[in-house]
């Protein structure tokens, strides 16, 4: 192993998020929902790279809880991320603010989405579940260009996550 | 000039991970290229100098074929947008090391030949639903640092270029 990859070895196991719970009643739409999709938005991607596996209503889901819908496992979620700053004092703030008329590609730092479909998931696992909480386990890539990124423990970041049925 | 696209899903990458033409390191007893690169960037903070990297997780983890045929049977652009780029950070982040992060990846020789692949996805999925389908509102977004914009480009047989959809062989 490379002396990285021993730095990367030595890093403390990052925090699993639970979110509260989230209310849906599912029970007046049974039979109604031809799609649902989990959606997480303003994910932070400044620091490290991770594969966020998702469980729903495992509270306890770790880095070794096997991946299946027994275990409330609905997918994951792939963080490619910048690895920290490696310009002067300011180079990676975001500029939120885009002028009228500015068509210029946004920010290459701003928070990103991601979705997963969990119809089939969500009609199994759901039966008289009215309150659902979403963990995300975080697995970081291997052997990263560690130097520039402070914050591995806390890698995972987010502002809201969302249950959307369609009926 | 050709880029040959690394196919994931084929049954050789989910057996032996990276093809060989990128995983061996020396070809005849001569170092080869695409198995490393050098990162120098003096005026980065600190400095980089060093070589690239690959550190990649088990050959099963990465995407299944199945999972290629729900991406381009998706209609909505947003959806199949979403859920390409999700596919996309998985390779980067199952390949590690370099690969790994923005900042470094595109030093690796594999870099191209997997952005190859999702640029090969992308023009399958047009063929299928329509090459402006759902982009009508970023079409004259400007591509800086490039004088173009993204109706320019949104046609890669108008950029000189295109991919085969298909292989049949047959023994003669």
């Amino acid at each position: 192993m490379s002396k990285e990859g021993k730095k990367t070895s030595k890093l403390k196991t990052p925090k699993i998020y639970v979110s509260k719970p989230i209310k849906i009643n599912l029970t007046s739409l049974k039979n109604k929902i031809y799609r649902a999709d989990l959606e997480i938005d303003g994910i932070d991607h400044s620091g490290a790279s991770y594969e966020g596996r998702v469980f729903l209503n495992n509270p306890e889901a770790n880095q070794d809880t096997p991946r299946n819908l027994k275990n409330g496992y609905v997918g994951s979620i792939y963080v490619f991320a910048h690895g920290g700053c490696y310009g002067d004092s300011g180079h990676c703030e975001i500029r939120k603010e885009r002028r009228l008329y500015d068509y210029r590609s946004s920010n290459p730092l701003l928070p990103i989405k991601k979705r997963l479909i969990i119809t089939i998931a969500l009609s199994k696992m759901t039966k008289g579940t009215k309150d659902i909480r979403v963990t995300i386990v975080p697995i970081l890539s291997r052997n990263l260009p560690t130097r520039n990124i402070s914050d591995f423990e806390d890698v995972v970041k987010i502002d809201t996550i969302k249950i959307l049925t369609y009926a | 000039m050709n880029l040959p696209w690394w196919n994931w899903t084929s049954e050789a990458s989910i057996k032996g991970g990276i093809p060989k033409a990128f995983s061996d390191e020396f070809v005849n007893g001569t170092p080869n290229p695409l198995y490393k690169a050098h990162i120098l960037v003096p005026t980065s903070n600190p400095p980089f100098d060093e070589d690239t990297r690959r550190d990649p997780q088990d050959p099963s983890d990465l995407p299944t074929p199945q999972m290629i045929d729900e991406l381009l049977e998706l209609n909505d652009f947003d959806d199949f947008d979403i859920i390409l780029e999700n596919i996309h950070d998985q390779i980067h982040g199952w390949v590690g090391g370099s690969m790994g992060l923005v900042s470094t990846a595109a030093y690796d020789p594999l870099f191209w030949s997997h952005h190859c692949m999702v640029d090969r996805l992308w023009y399958l999925w047009q063929l299928r639903h329509g090459f402006t389908n759902g982009m009508q509102d970023m079409l004259d977004e400007v591509l800086e640092p490039f004088p173009l914009k993204v109706r320019d480009v949104i046609d890669i047989r108008n950029l000189g270029y295109e991919y085969a959809v298909a292989q049949i062989s047959v023994s003669v």
